[in-house]
């Protein structure tokens, strides 16, 4: 559907929408989110704030549609936190002396993981392995060329890409 | 103009830069982690950030970025971000991702590290559990432990956890009990832990709890903080001590500030006050598996307003 035809989101529109549709979208998410009823509730919540935080309100007839993209949005989000919450919590177990960052601080980081790992989704698979094997093993660009058999300028193009989409990414409130 | 450098172009201009100096910055940053120790890269990119305030401007913007990215601690980003195949397309890795759920079955240093003798909750979860002697073993909300009872009777709590152990039934004599590098020996106890991070805290309802670092013991109705400056006891309330495993978060007069960091605990995200309104003082008793309800019943007491940026963000504010 083309954005043009959004318009602002008024809270009688919104209104409408959710009580045509969030019984609907409830059973939608819920067959995506293997019968996980708490989630499936969860998420109906976060798509009509998503829906009301992006000011864009879906042309008529097209309700589900619109709803059913912000909420598949949605899930594999809601995975992607897991994932990366479960890593972030095993690495935190596995050093040798268990240190307990605050919750706060838990929070931000794992935001920041979310971020940075929607960043690499996006990147051709190259260029978020250099990024990973540069920032994160802490490899030399020789090494990291010598592991991904390519040259060390070629590296260096792909750390650029990287860099400059996690400045991007990064920036967004 | 590719759709990343008209992307860069409205970033720059977002935040006051020129796009070319910008583009300089993000260069020099590349060539500064490429790992060389290089002298002459060092004494070029000094002169381009002297040689006009225009590339400082550029420079602190991608410099802060490096220092965001810096933010994620190395083993963490390595262990939580790796997880991509290198040459997997998204849907494959999603894929996989169920995979991964129930693999890595390695033993590392005796422990099973994910296996069904784990036992993990995420924020806002409780669950309770009989381990194989008999005792009974509750998990707050973010908590995990990993269980040995195999010929030995060990239980070792994740970073940050809080659990309640039950072994006043337990067929055999003490559970050694491992947390924060710490041996506590839970003799037939009733027992509460919860690790703060620089601290623990360890409440006795019953029986009795040797602490191998302290060479102490504690009591039933005996509590401690144990930290690097050895045990220091406090009083024992044992109606608090056993809210939480009753669903319940209770304050008595206690700042919003340290209230909210409490029931931010059982949920997913940031929970956050602004300063104006963390000393305005709570009391009352809260069901912690509905947070949402617990933030609506004090906006109706107290003069603050509750906003969710996003589900994952919440901020009170002064009303």
């Amino acid at each position: 559907m083309a954005a043009t035809t959004l318009n602002a989101v008024r809270s009688a529109d919104v209104g409408a929408l959710y009580n045509d549709h969030a019984h609907w979208l409830f059973g939608w998410l819920r067959g995506r989110l293997g019968g996980n009823n708490a989630d499936a509730a969860d998420l109906v919540q976060d798509t009509y704030v998503r829906l009301i935080d992006s000011g864009r309100y879906p042309p008529p007839g097209e309700g589900r549609a619109f709803l059913a993209r912000i909420a598949g949005g949605l899930v594999i989000d809601l995975h992607r936190r897991r994932r990366l919450e479960s890593a972030y919590l095993e690495a935190l177990a596995a050093r040798p002396a268990p240190a307990a960052p605050s919750e706060e601080e838990r929070a931000l980081v794992l935001d920041l993981l979310v971020r940075i790992d929607q960043v690499l989704d996006r990147l051709p698979g190259r260029v978020s392995q250099a990024f990973l094997l540069s920032r994160f093993e802490g490899l030399t660009y020789a090494a990291v060329a010598e592991r991904l058999g390519v040259s060390q300028a070629a590296v260096r193009k792909y750390m650029l890409k990287a860099t400059q989409a996690c400045l991007l990414a990064l920036d967004a409130p | 103009m590719s759709e990343a450098s008209h992307s860069l172009g409205r970033y720059a201009h977002r935040h006051g830069l020129e796009t070319a100096r910008l583009e300089a910055a993000l260069d020099w940053q590349v060539s500064l982690w490429s790992g060389d120790p290089d002298e002459g890269l060092r004494r070029d990119w000094a002169a381009w950030l002297a040689a006009h305030p225009g590339n400082q401007r550029a420079w602190a913007q991608v410099e802060r970025l490096a220092g965001r990215l810096g933010e994620v601690p190395q083993d963490v980003g390595r262990h939580s971000l790796a997880r991509r195949g290198p040459h997997l397309g998204r849907r494959q890795v999603l894929g996989a991702l169920a995979l991964l759920g129930v693999g890595a079955l390695t033993a590392r240093g005796g422990w099973v590290q994910r296996s069904l003798a784990d036992c993990r909750v995420g924020p806002g979860e409780q669950r309770r559990l009989t381990l194989p002697d008999g005792s009974g073993l509750m998990l707050n909300t973010a908590s995990a432990v990993n269980l040995a009872f195999n010929g030995e009777r060990r239980l070792r709590v994740l970073p940050g956890s809080e659990v309640a152990l039950d072994s006043r039934r337990a067929v055999a004599g003490p559970l050694r009990v491992e947390m924060a590098e710490r041996r506590l020996d839970v003799s037939h106890g009733q027992v509460v832990l919860r690790d703060y991070g620089e601290r623990l805290a360890v409440s006795v309802l019953a029986g009795r709890v040797s602490v191998g670092s302290a060479a102490a013991t504690l009591g039933a109705g005996e509590a401690a903080w144990l930290s690097a400056d050895g045990l220091q006891r406090f009083p024992l309330d044992r109606d608090a001590a056993l809210d939480w495993t009753r669903g319940v978060l209770r304050a008595d007069r206690q700042p919003l500030g340290d209230f909210l960091a409490e029931l931010g605990r059982y949920r997913h995200g940031l929970l956050y006050c602004d300063d104006a309104v963390a000393g305005l003082v709570v009391s009352g008793a809260f069901s912690v598996p509905d947070t949402d309800y617990a933030l609506e019943s004090l906006a109706q007491a107290l003069p603050i307003a509750v906003h969710y940026r996003t589900p994952w963000l919440v901020r009170v504010s002064a009303a």
